[in-house]
C-alpha cells in the first residue's frame, strides 16, 4: 500500500474516538444571539453608512437634484442639508421630515426620556422600512415601518434610537444571550417582562469599525421594537465604557418610553427577507 | 412567547447526523479536544446564522468551509501556546506504534497541510470538492496534497530513523 492508502485507512482509527462535540442547545444559544445581534449590526452599519454617504456627498447630490436627479438621493441631501445645530422651533425640535410630524414628535420623546444635562443636537431623523437600508422620500413617510433618530453627542458619541413595528421576516428567538461571560466580557443581559414584552441590554462591537455600542432594545407584546444605543469610536471595551456618556439605565428609560411610536403603515412593503440582511 | 424559526428542526437534525464527524474533521486538524470542540461549536453557529439561505445542495460543502475556517482561525488564537512537535492530545484507545508515528507526524505539519490531508483522506472528499471547501482550484489541491504527503512522509522517516537510533 501507497502512503495515500495507508492513511485512508489509519486516519479514521487515529481519530475515531472522537467525543461527542458541542451540545446542541449551547449552539442554538449562540447561533441566535449571533442571529439577532447580526440584525442589529446590519440595522446600525447600513444607516451609518447611509449618514456617511449622504454628509460626504451633499454637494454632489444636491447637483444631481439641481439637474433634475434621482428624487430619492435628492431627499437625502436635503435631510443631511439641515444644518446640525440648528434647532429652529421653540420647542427644541427640527421638521427634517416636511411630510410628517412623527420627526418632530420623536424628538420631543427622546428629549424627554434623557437624562437632564445631556448636551447635544440631531442630526437626522428620517423614516424607512424593512424592504430598504436607506431613508424613505418625504412623500412616502406615512408608509414607514421604522423611523431612526441620530443625535450627536457632545463628546463625539452618537445615540442612535429606532422604533419599528414587527417585521415579518424577522423572528423572534428569545434570548440572544449566551450562558453570563467574565468581567471583561461585554455585557448581555434579557429580561422577560410581565406584559409580554422583553428587554435585552447589550454591549457589542460593530465588525471592523472599532465602533462600540451600548444597546437597550425593548421589544413589545405585539412585535414592535425600540432601541437606544451610544455608539463610540473606542480601542476596546473597556475604553468605550469609560467614553459612553449614558449608561444602560439612560437607555433603558429611553428605549421604553411610551410616547416613541407612530402611525401604523398606510401601505406596507413587500414582505421577503431584504437582500442585504445575509 | 419566542418563537422558533421554521427551519429550526431541519438544523436540529443536521447537528445530530454533522456533529461527530464534524468535531473529528475539527481535531484532526487543530490536534486538541477543547479546541476541535470550540471550533465545532461556532461553525455550528455560523451555520445557524446564515442557514435559512444556505442552498440544501451546498449545504454540506458550505457547512466544511465554516468548519475549516474556524478551525484555522482557532489554531491562529492558540498558536503561540501551541508546541507543534508535543504529542497532541490523545483518545483513550491504545495506539499501535504506527497509529502513533502518524499522530506525531500530522501534528509536525502546518495546518494547511492537515487541513488537505484530513478531507482528502480522513473525509474521504473528492478533489473537487476539497477544492470547494478550501476555495482553491483544484490543481491546487493536488499540488498541495502532493507537498503535504512529502512532508509527511519526511515526518515519518525521521521518526523512524529516530527510533533506530541507540
Amino acid at each position: 500500500m501507497n502512503l495515500e492508502d495507508d492513511l485512508r485507512s489509519d486516519l479514521p482509527r487515529l481519530y475515531d474516538d472522537t467525543p461527542k462535540g458541542p451540545d446542541l442547545e449551547t449552539v442554538l444559544v449562540h447561533g441566535r444571539g449571533r442571529r439577532k445581534r447580526r440584525q442589529l449590526v446590519t440595522s446600525g452599519l447600513s444607516v451609518a453608512a447611509v449618514v456617511t454617504i449622504a454628509v460626504t456627498s451633499t454637494v454632489a447630490v444636491r447637483s444631481l437634484s439641481d439637474d433634475g436627479g434621482d428624487p430619492a438621493a435628492a431627499d437625502i441631501g436635503r435631510v443631511v442639508a439641515a444644518p446640525p445645530d440648528g434647532r429652529g422651533s421653540g420647542d427644541g425640535v427640527e421638521d427634517f421630515v416636511s411630510t410628517s410630524s412623527v420627526d418632530e414628535d420623536m424628538q420631543r420623546a427622546i428629549n424627554a426620556a434623557l437624562p437632564a444635562g445631556i448636551r447635544g443636537g440631531y442630526d437626522d431623523v428620517y423614516p424607512s422600512d424593512w424592504s430598504r437600508r436607506t431613508p424613505l422620500p418625504d412623500a412616502e413617510a406615512p408608509n414607514a415601518t421604522d423611523w431612526y433618530a441620530y443625535y450627536a453627542l457632545a463628546r463625539g458619541e452618537t445615540l442612535r434610537v429606532s422604533m419599528g413595528i414587527d417585521v415579518p421576516y424577522e423572528e423572534d428567538t428569545g434570548n440572544p444571550c449566551g450562558p453570563p461571560g467574565a468581567a471583561g466580557d461585554p455585557r448581555c443581559t434579557y429580561e422577560q417582562l410581565p406584559d409580554g414584552g422583553a428587554l435585552l441590554v447589550t454591549e457589542y462591537e460593530l465588525s471592523g469599525e472599532n465602533t462600540w455600542v451600548l444597546l437597550a432594545s425593548m421589544t413589545g407584546a405585539d412585535g414592535s421594537v425600540t432601541t437606544a444605543s451610544d455608539m463610540v469610536q473606542a480601542d476596546g471595551l473597556s475604553r468605550a465604557r469609560e467614553l459612553w456618556t449614558l449608561t444602560a439605565d439612560d437607555l433603558t428609560v429611553v428605549a421604553q418610553a411610551d410616547a416613541l411610536t407612530f402611525p401604523a403603515p398606510v401601505v406596507t412593503p413587500p414582505t421577503q427577507t431584504p437582500d442585504y440582511l445575509d | 412567547m419566542a418563537r422558533r424559526p421554521g427551519w429550526e428542526d431541519a438544523f436540529c437534525k443536521y447537528f445530530a447526523v454533522r456533529r461527530r464527524p464534524f468535531v473529528r474533521t475539527a481535531y484532526a486538524i487543530v490536534g486538541s479536544w477543547p479546541v476541535a470542540e470550540d471550533a465545532t461549536q461556532q461553525a455550528f453557529s455560523t451555520l445557524y446564522v446564515h442557514w435559512p439561505r444556505i442552498r440544501q445542495d451546498t449545504r454540506d460543502a458550505y457547512a466544511r468551509r465554516v468548519l475549516v475556517n474556524a478551525c484555522m482561525a482557532s489554531f491562529r488564537a492558540v498558536r503561540n501556546e501551541t508546541v507543534t512537535d508535543e504529542l497532541p492530545d490523545r483518545g483513550v484507545v491504545d495506539e499501535t506504534d504506527d497509529l502513533l508515528d502518524l499522530r506525531v507526524a500530522m501534528a509536525q505539519l502546518t495546518p494547511r497541510d492537515r487541513a488537505v490531508l484530513t478531507l482528502r483522506f480522513l473525509d474521504d472528499l473528492p478533489v473537487h470538492d476539497v477544492a470547494t471547501i478550501l476555495q482553491v482550484a483544484e490543481g491546487t489541491v493536488k499540488s498541495q496534497t502532493s507537498r503535504a504527503l512529502i512532508r509527511l512522509r519526511s515526518h515519518l522517516g525521521t521518526r523512524a530513523a529516530q527510533k533506530e537510533t541507540p
